[in-house]
Formats: C-alpha cells, sequence, structure tokens
C-alpha cells in the first residue's frame, strides 16, 4: 500500500514537472506571438524591407519583436528594442552557452520575412522560427569557402562574393550582384554585372531601381553613386560626389546625404539636380554620420579630432531639417570600443555602449523636444 | 680629455636620435603559439594591422587543418562598423586567411582567430589594433 503511494507521489511529481517543462516553452512562444499581435499595426513590407541601421543585417525590427545579432555569435530577443535582450532560446535543457543552444548562429547576418528569421552561415541560407526553435538550412548560395556581404530585402537576400574577405578589401573577383528568394528552393540569380561591385561601399534598393555607392578612385572625393534599373538593365552615373553607407538615404523620387561640414544635401532623382538644403553649423572638426528615418534624422557628430566613439553627440532634426533636439552620448568606455547609434524602433531609439554587444540605452522618442531628453538604460 | 668626452656625448647624442627614429611604434598587434596535437607538432600566428590581419597555420600531422578569422573593422569617415568572418579552406601542413583593405579610411579594430585540426578548435586568439 505504502509502496503504491510512493509510486503515486513520484508519478504525480514526474507529470508536474513535465508540464512546467511544456508551460515554459509554450509561455516563450506566447510571448513571441503576443508581442506580434500588440505591435503588428505596420504592413509586412515594412519588416522586409532593408532599413538604415548601424551594420547591414544585425538589428531587425520585427512584428514579432526586436532582434539583434551579437559578436558573441548568438541571436538576442527584446519585445519592443528598449526591453532586456535575451538570448533566443526556449530549450528547457539549455545552459545558452555552447554552439547547441538555439540562439547561436555564429555568424551576423539576418533577416527577416513572413514570420521566419533567416540567417547566413558561409555559402548557405538558413531560417528558424521566430522563438528560435526549428533550425533548418534552405539552400547554399555558392559553392566553396569565399565569403559574402549583403542583407535581405523584401524576401530576397541581396549579395555580393568577397574572395578579399569583405567588402572594400583587395581581392574580390566577382564583379556580380546576386539575389536569392529565401522560402524557395529556387537557385541565385544575376541582378547585375559591372566592375563598381568591385569596388563596392554599398548598395540601395529602391522599387525596381538598384544604386550602386562604390569607393571612389579620386582620394578628394568620397564615393561615386550609380543608378541600374532592373527593368530596363539601365546603368547610369548620377554623381561621383556622394557619400558613404552612413550618411544618405534613397526614396523613389530623391536622395538625400549628408556632406561632412557641409551639411544636408538632396538629389533630384528625375532632374539630375544635387542642392545644399540645409547648412549645418557644427563645430569644423571630427566627422558625422546621419541617419533617415520617417520622422526624423539622426546626425551624429563625433566631435573630437581625430574622430571617436568616446565623444560623440547625437542631433536631431525633423525631416524639413529643423533642429529639434541634441544629447550628448559619452556611454563608450575604451580606446578599442566601438559603439553609438543602433536603429529607430517604433517609439524608441536604441544606442549601445559597445557595438560588440547586446544594445544597452534607448531615447524615447516622446521625450524629444521636451527638454527632457535622455538616454534610459535598458535594465536586466 | 674634455673634448673627448663632449665627442663621445655628441655621438651618444646622434645614436639616440636616429635610433628614435628606428624605433619608431609599429602599428601592429600579433601573436604566435605552438604546440603538439596527437603527437605532431602546429604552430599559429595572427597578425593584426590598420588595414591587413593574417592567421596562418602549419601542422606536421596528416589530418586537415583550417583557420578562422572574425573581425572588425571601421569606416572612419562616417564611423559604421563591418563585421566579417573569413574561413580558409581545409587542407593539409598549411591553411590561411588574410585580408586587406583598399581604402585608407578603412581600419580594422579587433580579430579573434580559430585554429582547427580536423574538426577540432586547438587554440583560439583575440588581436586588438
Amino acid at each position: 500500500m505504502l509502496k503504491n503511494m510512493y509510486r503515486l507521489i513520484i508519478l504525480i511529481l514526474i507529470v508536474g514537472c513535465l508540464a512546467s517543462c511544456l508551460m515554459l516553452v509554450s509561455c516563450n512562444k506566447k510571448n513571441i506571438q503576443q508581442s506580434a499581435e500588440s505591435l503588428n499595426s505596420k504592413p509586412e513590407s515594412y519588416y522586409t524591407s532593408y532599413k538604415q541601421g548601424f551594420s547591414a543585417a544585425r538589428f531587425l525590427e520585427t512584428p514579432y519583436g526586436t532582434y539583434f545579432s551579437s559578436r558573441d555569435g548568438y541571436l538576442y530577443y527584446s519585445e519592443n528594442g528598449n526591453a532586456k535582450y535575451i538570448k533566443l532560446c526556449n530549450k528547457p535543457d539549455c545552459n545558452h552557452n555552447s554552439i547547441d543552444c538555439n540562439a547561436y548562429i555564429k555568424w551576423y547576418k539576418i533577416g527577416y520575412y513572413y514570420k521566419k528569421i533567416y540567417y547566413i552561415t558561409g555559402n548557405a541560407l538558413n531560417c528558424m522560427d521566430m522563438d528560435g526553435s526549428n533550425h533548418r538550412n534552405i539552400k547554399a548560395l555558392y559553392e566553396g569557402y569565399d565569403n559574402n556581404f549583403g542583407y535581405f530585402h523584401n524576401g530576397y537576400y541581396y549579395y555580393v562574393i568577397t574572395k578579399g574577405g569583405s567588402i572594400g578589401a583587395f581581392g574580390n573577383e566577382d564583379n556580380n550582384l546576386y539575389r536569392v528568394k529565401v522560402d524557395d528552393d529556387s537557385a541565385p540569380e544575376i541582378v547585375l554585372t559591372n566592375d563598381a561591385i568591385l569596388r563596392l561601399y554599398m548598395f540601395t534598393i529602391v522599387g525596381e531601381d538598384i544604386y550602386i555607392i562604390e569607393f571612389n578612385a579620386d582620394a578628394t572625393k568620397v564615393a561615386s553613386l550609380y543608378s541600374f534599373s532592373t527593368i530596363s538593365k539601365n546603368w547610369t552615373i548620377l554623381t561621383d560626389n556622394w557619400v558613404g553607407a552612413g550618411a544618405y538615404y534613397l526614396d523613389d523620387d530623391k536622395g538625400y546625404c549628408y556632406m561632412r561640414n557641409i551639411g544636408f544635401y538632396e538629389y533630384d532623382l528625375t532632374t539630375n539636380e544635387m542642392n545644399l538644403v540645409k547648412p549645418t553649423e557644427l563645430d569644423d572638426i571630427g566627422t558625422c554620420s546621419a541617419f533617415y528615418y520617417p520622422d526624423y534624422i539622426y546626425l551624429i557628430h563625433y566631435n573630437s579630432n581625430p574622430p571617436s566613439y568616446q565623444s560623440q553627440i547625437l542631433y536631431i532634426y525633423d525631416r524639413d531639417y529643423n533642429l529639434i533636439d541634441s544629447i550628448k552620448f559619452d556611454k563608450v568606455y575604451g580606446k578599442s570600443t566601438t559603439g553609438g547609434f543602433i536603429g529607430d524602433v517604433d517609439k524608441y531609439v536604441i544606442f549601445s555602449s559597445n557595438y560588440n554587444e547586446k544594445p544597452d540605452y534607448y531615447i524615447d522618442k516622446s521625450e524629444i523636444g521636451t527638454g527632457n531628453l535622455m538616454f534610459h538604460k535598458i535594465e536586466d | 680629455m674634455k673634448s673627448k668626452y663632449l665627442k663621445n656625448i655628441s655621438l651618444l647624442i646622434v645614436l639616440i636620435i636616429l635610433l628614435s627614429y628606428s624605433i619608431i611604434p609599429v602599428f601592429a598587434s600579433s601573436d604566435y603559439y605552438e604546440s603538439t596535437y596527437n603527437g605532431y607538432n602546429y604552430d599559429c600566428r595572427s597578425k593584426l594591422y590598420s588595414n591587413e590581419l593574417y592567421g596562418e597555420m602549419n601542422y606536421a600531422g596528416s589530418s586537415k587543418i583550417s583557420v578562422e578569422a572574425s573581425y572588425h573593422f571601421i569606416d572612419t569617415i562616417y564611423m559604421i562598423p563591418y563585421y566579417d568572418i573569413i574561413t580558409s579552406i581545409p587542407q593539409n601542413s598549411y591553411a590561411g586567411v588574410a585580408a586587406q583593405l583598399m581604402d585608407p579610411q578603412l581600419n580594422f579594430i579587433d580579430a579573434y582567430y580559430i585554429y582547427n585540426i580536423g574538426p577540432n578548435a586547438v587554440y583560439t586568439t583575440g588581436l586588438i589594433y
């Protein structure tokens, strides 16, 4: 009788343990699904299109929350971008500290498309569910061990093959821009072929047009801007006096850029005229990056000489170039540490004191222009 | 006697000036490691300059070896960081990776190297420029 009681108690305990484990897993899924329901007020195209950020394909805003691919090889999740970033793993027995963890992807490039996170490891395209489970390999992009640079945009991964290791490196031999559909088994296709790809600085996709920014061979100029129509196949040089990644934006009608220590320019894509629309009055030292978002332009002035991440001021302009607010970001410590602006996510502007680690500061956009603008710490 | 001292001191000063030019610090970071694996010697050399990086490995055994370098460089005009990983082709006796940035505005910040014999990482190191 007593033996049967013990058996019953042990059975109840085992069932209880299993039930709580299952609840943990389902809670994680439920949380991510709930955040999709609460945030999903924008069309899918908003999330699937490439947006400006501190580094291509490492920081993602999705209807399910915000994802960050860290230098440590792990993928982190935050509900709104300003909440604690946690490793994206719901395995109940995982210590989240090994390559078996669901959050471990090793390489950095991530993208979102219709309820899946896509990521690149070497020459392979992979995907996982939004809660980090169900990793699977989809296809190989090419043969061999060469590296690639690119990002995800509207259901495709666009990339160049970089035999030299990176864009901007010697030894790149492949002058094609490729793309591959992420959610089927179709083969990659060549989008365009041009030697400007060998000196690629960045590329931008707007509708049916692709804009190529090339390192300028003339040392007095930074970059050249070209357009390529995927419909007519026309290749056109727009200007040889453009800027690099981190200081421009292109839409259907215009190009926008910031020339350091001069001001904001606009390039009319129909008339090919480029005009200074807002001279800036920053100190004539250091350098700047400029990020264009629907509500604001974030101009970051690295105001030391030589420029340093330890000394940066964020200037916030509206889209009519009126200066609304400014604030110093002095959270980056160490000469070899890089950090600063990460991205604009819904109600928040996200910053990091160390780009190698997960984001740790944010600005609440409702505080812009109130006189109370401050950096808030993303607390654990 | 006094003039001899003066002459020697002058020579010494000239030597110090000349030496000061020859000991201008080299802006590079490097690492060397050697050990044995399965009874055979291997060595790993890592170097990081402002615009170049190298990772090289030699192994006397018969297993295939490979090198991975995960690195971080910045565009100093716009302070934009870039991250990449390069991997060598697995092969016998020697494997290496190298990357050289073409524009002076691009500068390496750091690199992490993994040296593999077969599937096993036998040595890892990180360099900061």
